[in-house]
């Protein structure tokens, strides 16, 4: 049975096109929900009780401050002084305002690095996004069915 | 959309409490579910096997972000079909062995499994399924296998109802173009034995 543009069918038509969908399954002895294997909750559940729940999460916000903590310490060192942001905790030659300066000394040559081939680290990132783009464009959002047929 | 069952809420908040016999009568409630699912999303048991696994751990990692108003399986189903999706695009950039590509052919010689004629139908129904587009088997799987309404759909797969008719509506036709497929290759194996 042929009806109008998608979407547009009636409750009747609607109901009409679903029992016939549901006989043509039918016919091949569908839908049946296929069995999973009888030991497989079992496996799901011991492998749950030794997989440690939220592990890994718990430290992550801290790796994503450390680049940052990194960044605004290189800054402050290479524009300003490297003195600076430790003597904020103290004297920078003992407790804390020391290892914050250890910091900054290790944040500075970061810098200097990354400000050395920023035109490469740049066009790097040019060509990684363009590759990116294309890849998802044409891969990625291509249907299923067009690349397996 | 039908209201949860009340144990539901109760198993979710012992599951989140830590409670490990909460977490394994939802495993064991839910299993042949996602099973299913996964099996007529990737169409093989085996990596249906590690869907369902790997759902449930996402499931469990994530459960404090489970609205309760919403019935467990469907939220379940959710994560189910992203995996499913996730793991459909990953598979275009494995490599295929001829034994793959012969799964997603069609079959013209009958082998062994093809003996029982029960199996037989369910794997040309299967064959059929694998060859709609993901976006179109999710909600004929959603539709006919787990029986959901285009309502229940829409909130899986994060659709609107009308998009769930439309797809579904393509979806049904490619279905019967595919099984007429499937049952020309049927009758010729009939003549032919």
């Amino acid at each position: 049975m042929e009806y109008g543009r998608d979407g547009e069918l009636t409750d009747a038509e609607l109901a009409e096109v679903e029992a016939e969908t549901r006989a043509l399954l039918a016919r091949w002895g569908e839908p049946k929900m296929a069995a999973p294997p009888a030991d497989l909750s079992a496996r799901v559940v011991r492998r749950l009780s030794t997989t440690p729940a939220h592990r890994g999460w718990r430290w992550r916000p801290l790796w994503l401050a450390a680049p940052l903590v990194l960044l605004v310490l290189g800054v402050w060192g290479l524009s300003i002084d490297s003195n600076g942001p430790a003597s904020l905790f103290g004297d920078p030659a003992t407790g804390a305002g020391r290892y914050v300066l250890g910091i900054t000394l290790v944040a500075k040559p970061l810098w200097h690095l990354w400000l050395a081939g920023a035109g490469w680290w740049l066009l790097g990132l040019f060509v990684l996004v363009g590759a990116g783009w294309l890849w998802w464009r044409l891969i990625l959002d291509a249907p299923l069915a067009e690349v397996w047929q | 959309m039908s209201d949860p069952p009340s144990d539901e809420l109760d198993l979710v908040n012992r599951a989140c409490a830590g409670d490990q016999s909460a977490c394994a009568t939802i495993v064991q409630r839910y299993t042949g579910i996602l099973y299913n699912q996964a099996y007529r999303m990737l169409g093989d048991a085996f990596e249906a096997e590690d869907a369902v696994q790997e759902v449930f751990l996402r499931a469990f990692r994530h459960l404090q972000s489970y609205d309760p108003s919403r019935r467990l399986v469907t939220w379940l189903l959710t994560i189910g079909s992203n995996y499913c999706i996730d793991r459909l695009r990953r598979r275009r950039f494995n490599w295929l062995t001829l034994e793959d590509v012969a799964f997603w052919l069609p079959s013209t010689q009958p082998g062994p499994e093809r003996s029982a004629l029960q199996s037989a139908q369910r794997e040309a129904v299967q064959r059929a399924l694998q060859r709609l587009p993901e976006s179109y088997r999710g909600v004929t799987v959603l539709r006919y296998w787990h029986d959901l309404s285009y309502d229940e759909i829409g909130a899986i797969l994060g659709l609107t109802e009308a998009t769930v008719k439309t797809r579904l509506h393509r979806a049904r036709k490619m279905l019967q173009e595919a099984l007429a497929a499937e049952e020309e290759v049927w009758n010729t194996e009939g003549m032919a034995s």
